[in-house]
């Protein structure tokens, strides 16, 4: 799948590949009012990475509705539509007005999105993560996936309290905090950039939470940071996660996520493997072996 | 003159390298293969570009489309002031060279009826070549006695990067172009800023009701003024930090002047590079 936030609403990547080859998108956040997003700057390139601070800029809800649903129907592949919101209530009215309009397959709880104040308190907090799950779990029948952020002491305790709330997915994990600024400018600070790491230098660090959480909880986990290729996603699905999504890749690389799709399907049938059975959580059959 | 293809496909092109000329002061003139893009392209805009594996640097750099040719031909300038530029720079004819574009909404096309005025400063010089060319070829097309004439002010640090005007040196003679050059050594030229070249000496008399532009923000400002001054409005080619180039990381945002929250903050990827410079919140853009 494709992470929320790299891959707009689904249509914008049609002129590079069929989109419905993918086993899912997630759509870039929606809240219950429009939001402008930051003032720039908003993105800067880091070493194997970038920090950004967009922002959560979206069109809102109603114009979500409008203008995005329509196209999200016509896919074969499943839309999964990620959720953000100042407060429990809009989380609620999101995915109340968003199942039963057709198009949407599952939703992704953003509770760890650093850059908006009032979201962090989600993330961090394993009593607001259940609050926020046992409200939202009454507001659909359809499958909830809470997305984790890594900026925590114990990523599991939050993830145990998504799980058992009424998470039926958990995915991991969102940006690292980071920052990044040119000394040499004549103004640095105009090109200061104070917000979430993502791209190939945090996937080590992914890996590591993501087993963290795969060993302790028994949920699904959908595992991303970094992924470049199909050897990355490989990584993923041996430290348990049982799915993958390319975010920061698709910037760079807009075929990434159809590459890595079809590079695990090669590494699979290269080693006689049928499926990913086998793979899944294969570095995490010793428990206590470090 | 050609509007862009108003199509929001565009492609990611596997290109090839055909000459890479050295024009001086660190800049290069790339011919590249890449039918699909130059086929599509309008002056304005731009292509994502990379030439190395692996994701040091992580992204692909933007680089304005300076001119296309007939034999499919996409003509670049860069400059290598960063590990992305280099490696572009140092590519040898035959070399792959990996581009998605044509990219960003092109300049509104410049009135075939009036002179065509252009101000740039430094590399910033390539889209002002592109539109260049395009109005030259097309009144070339009309009676001489009817054919309009193109005002090129080109700014730079030093006499040294004067090279990346030469090709349209030799495309266009005195009576089609006149440059007005500006050092900021005094080297070639009127000594300081090609804005102050502009404001001193612009030529009305053919008609000019707009000014083109391209070239980094402390030039921009200064020409938002002169423009202002001059009453002559402005618009100009902005360049700033993109992440993917295409319109989905909303990275590469810059403020603008909006009654609506919504419009505030543009891409400069998708809704630019081209923008009324009086419109800019310039204070915003890094330097």
């Amino acid at each position: 799948m494709t992470s929320s936030g790299t891959f707009g609403y689904g249509e914008e990547f049609g002129g590079f590949f069929d989109v419905n080859r993918l086993g899912a998108i997630v759509t870039k956040a929606v809240s219950v009012e429009p939001r402008p997003g930051n003032p720039p700057p908003r993105l800067r390139e880091t070493p194997s990475g970038l920090v950004n601070y967009i922002g959560l800029q979206n069109v809102g809800l109603d114009d979500f509705i409008r203008l995005k649903i329509p196209f999200l129907r016509t896919l074969k592949t499943k839309a999964i539509v990620n959720v953000v919101g100042n407060s429990v209530a809009e989380y609620e009215r999101v995915v109340g007005a968003l199942t039963d309009c057709g198009g949407v397959a599952a939703f992704e709880l953003n509770i760890s999105c650093p850059n908006v104040s009032k979201g962090t308190h989600f993330g961090v907090s394993a009593r607001e993560t259940a609050k926020l799950l046992k409200k939202v779990r009454k507001a659909t029948s359809l499958p909830i996936i809470t997305k984790l952020t890594p900026n925590v002491t114990d990523i599991v305790e939050i993830g145990r309290a998504a799980w058992e709330n009424g998470s039926d997915i958990l995915s991991l994990v969102n940006t690292y905090r980071g920052l990044g600024f040119d000394a040499s400018a004549r103004d640095p600070l105009s090109t200061l950039v104070s917000g979430g790491l993502s791209g190939p230098a945090i996937r080590p660090m992914a890996l590591y939470q993501t087993r963290e959480a795969a060993r302790a909880l028994n949920a699904p986990i959908i595992g991303m940071g970094g992924i470049e290729k199909a050897e990355h996603a490989m990584e993923f699905f041996m430290v348990g996660a049982r799915a993958v999504s390319v975010g920061t890749a698709n910037f760079y690389n807009p075929t990434a996520a159809v590459e890595v799709l079809e590079g695990i399907e090669s590494w699979l049938s290269e080693r006689g493997l049928r499926s990913l059975q086998a793979v899944i959580g294969k570095v995490n059959r010793n428990p206590g072996g470090g | 003159m050609k509007e862009a293809e108003k199509t929001t496909v565009r492609t990611s092109v596997d290109g090839r390298i055909r000459e890479n000329t050295a024009l001086g002061a660190g800049v290069h003139r790339l011919i590249c293969d890449a039918p699909d893009i130059a086929r599509r392209a309008a002056p304005g805009q731009f292509v994502q570009a990379r030439n190395w594996k692996g994701s040091s640097p992580l992204l692909r750099r933007p680089i304005s489309i300076a001119s296309v040719s007939g034999r499919g031909g996409l003509e670049l300038l860069v400059k290598a002031i960063g590990s992305g530029t280099e490696s572009l720079c140092r590519a040898r004819p035959g070399d792959p060279v990996e581009l998605i574009g044509p990219l960003g909404r092109p300049f509104d096309p410049p009135s075939p009826d009036r002179d065509l005025c252009l101000v740039s400063g430094g590399i910033g010089a390539a889209p002002m070549l592109y539109l260049a060319f395009e109005f030259i070829k097309l009144q070339r097309k009309r009676p001489r006695g009817e054919r309009k004439k193109t005002h090129f002010y080109f700014g730079a640090r030093t006499g040294a990067e004067m090279k990346v005007l030469s090709e349209l040196k030799r495309f266009a003679d005195r009576s089609e172009i006149a440059f007005k050059l500006a050092t900021e050594d005094g080297s070639v030229g009127h000594k300081g800023y090609v804005t102050e070249a502009l404001e001193k000496s612009l030529d009305r008399s053919g008609g000019i009701d707009r000014i083109y532009s391209c070239g980094p923000p402390g030039f921009f400002i200064s020409l938002a003024g002169a423009s202002e001054r001059l009453g002559v409005p402005a618009f100009g080619s902005l360049e700033t930090q993109m992440g993917c180039g295409f319109g989905v990381c909303l990275g590469c945002s810059i403020e603008v002047r909006s009654g609506d929250p919504q419009k505030k903050f543009p891409r400069v990827c998708a809704e630019g590079p081209v923008f009324d410079l009086a419109d800019v919140v310039w204070k915003r853009i890094g330097r």
